[in-house]
């Protein structure tokens, strides 16, 4: 396959060719093909068990593929994962906040494994709880916060990603993907 | 994504160990109080107890004895008690490592860095018994500060076989296998409460294999100043344990976790 410059512009950030999942002979994707360019709202639709989370797990590098390609970024999945994964914001299915921390604590901590120290989490942590309505919670354990709010909380934890440039990429592109 | 890809550990797994700590700190009375209160118990209950009808035992004091065998030993159920209740409980119903998965960390990082922090937590207490030790006068000079690494070392040699536990498990009670077959065998035969030249021949040769012997052998010669045979064999065979039970826990839980 041949791109002029101008495709290559604006190759897609996802891109998945005859991508397939099987689970113990069972088939949970079943030879997919599709592109995710950026700047677009992209969502996957179906009934339950149609293999929407394992094709959003296999983009994460959270589970491997049963055959077919997949990259993101232009980078393949199986091998530059943590690479991937340091530039995306995923908000998890089920909220995962950690209990023992309260609402600061589970920005900054969470921003940690994203190898961010504490200085930089500060200047951007109130800017994050105003966003999220929850400058008033800061100090609160997560597990006295509404099921509404954790999930806001959950929400906003991804976008305390790598850097503030990704954090924005991912409120505005398809970097941010809801599993 | 190889299940058996050789682990490659990366900074981002301290980030995993200072989670621990931080939540640690929250809790830090009953913490203290555990690593305290036991020891204290044990030594003072058992040490001064027994150790009026025992008198000395291998040439020192039956409480010099105990407490340099105890700082193993409790070394290993630290590390195992984490290793084992806590993980499940991060991996599981808490769903922590789901969410850390989420970030660029790896299984591997999360493993070494858990891994890490039981030793930490084995090195606490093995802190607290020296410094019990120490005020009861049975500590034999300044070279058993050393014992503090070596306790740290086998807290890491016990936290791997844990880990994969709690990768094997379901439930909680899944622990009490490993508890009841392994952990309390080796605190009953390995050298804690006895010398193991005490035990049948057979025997003496079955806990040669089995990593707390050679723990309290190089507690007990640190502590209490008796001669190791090969010290270098003991501090070899707890760091073979260490790196052949992180790798193992490593397969398992991406296993686990990933597919």
């Amino acid at each position: 396959m041949c791109a002029s410059n101008k495709e290559m512009s604006s190759a897609p950030v996802v891109r998945a060719r005859s991508l397939r999942k099987e689970f113990s002979g069972r088939k949970a994707v079943r030879d997919i093909d599709f592109d995710i360019y950026a700047g677009r709202c992209f969502g996957f639709v179906g009934p339950n068990g149609a293999g929407k989370t394992t094709t959003l797990r296999m983009a994460m590098g959270l589970t491997p593929l049963s055959g077919g390609s997949l990259s993101v970024f232009g980078l393949s999945v199986a091998e530059h994962a943590s690479a991937i994964r340091s530039r995306v914001g995923i908000v998890p299915q089920a909220d995962n906040l950690d209990p023992d921390f309260t609402v600061e604590e589970n920005l900054e901590i969470y921003a940690s494994y994203f190898g961010l120290g504490r200085g930089e989490v500060d200047s951007r942590l109130d800017g994050l709880l105003d966003f999220v309505s929850l400058t008033d919670r800061r100090k609160a354990k997560t597990d006295t916060l509404s099921g509404g709010t954790q999930r806001r909380l959950t929400d906003e934890s991804c976008a305390t990603d790598a850097s503030l440039e990704a954090a924005c990429h991912s409120c505005r592109s398809p970097g941010r993907l809801a599993a | 994504m190889h299940l058996w890809k050789l682990p490659v550990i990366r900074v981002g797994a301290l980030a995993v160990w200072r989670r621990n700590i931080l939540v640690w700190r929250k809790l830090i009375m009953p913490a203290v109080l555990m690593n305290f209160g036991e020891p204290v118990l044990y030594l003072l209950g058992l040490g001064f107890g027994l150790g009026r009808f025992i008198g000395e035992m291998a040439g020192m004091s039956y409480l010099a004895f105990l407490a340099s065998g105890i700082i193993a030993s409790s070394a290993m159920t630290t590390a195992s008690f984490e290793g084992m209740y806590s993980v499940f409980t991060r991996m599981v119903p808490q769903k922590t490592y789901d969410a850390i998965l989420a970030t660029p960390l790896e299984v591997d990082d999360i493993m070494a860095g858990e891994m890490l922090w039981c030793a930490t937590k084995s090195l606490f207490s093995g802190a607290a018994i020296l410094v019990v030790a120490t005020v009861l006068g049975v500590v034999e000079g300044w070279q058993a500060l050393w014992a503090l690494p070596v306790v740290f070392l086998i807290g890491l040699c016990f936290a791997g076989p844990a880990m994969i536990m709690s990768a094997l498990a379901s439930n909680y009670d899944f622990f009490n296998y490993y508890f009841v077959l392994v952990i309390t065998p080796m605190f009953i035969l390995c050298g804690v409460f006895y010398p193991i030249d005490t035990l049948p021949e057979v025997m003496q040769g079955v806990v040669q294999f089995l990593p707390l012997t050679h723990a309290v052998i190089l507690t007990r010669s640190l502590m209490a100043g008796a001669e190791p045979a090969q010290p270098l064999l003991n501090v070899i065979v707890l760091i073979a344990f260490a790196v052949v039970s992180y790798y193992i826990a490593v397969v398992l839980v991406r296993k686990k976790l990933r597919v």
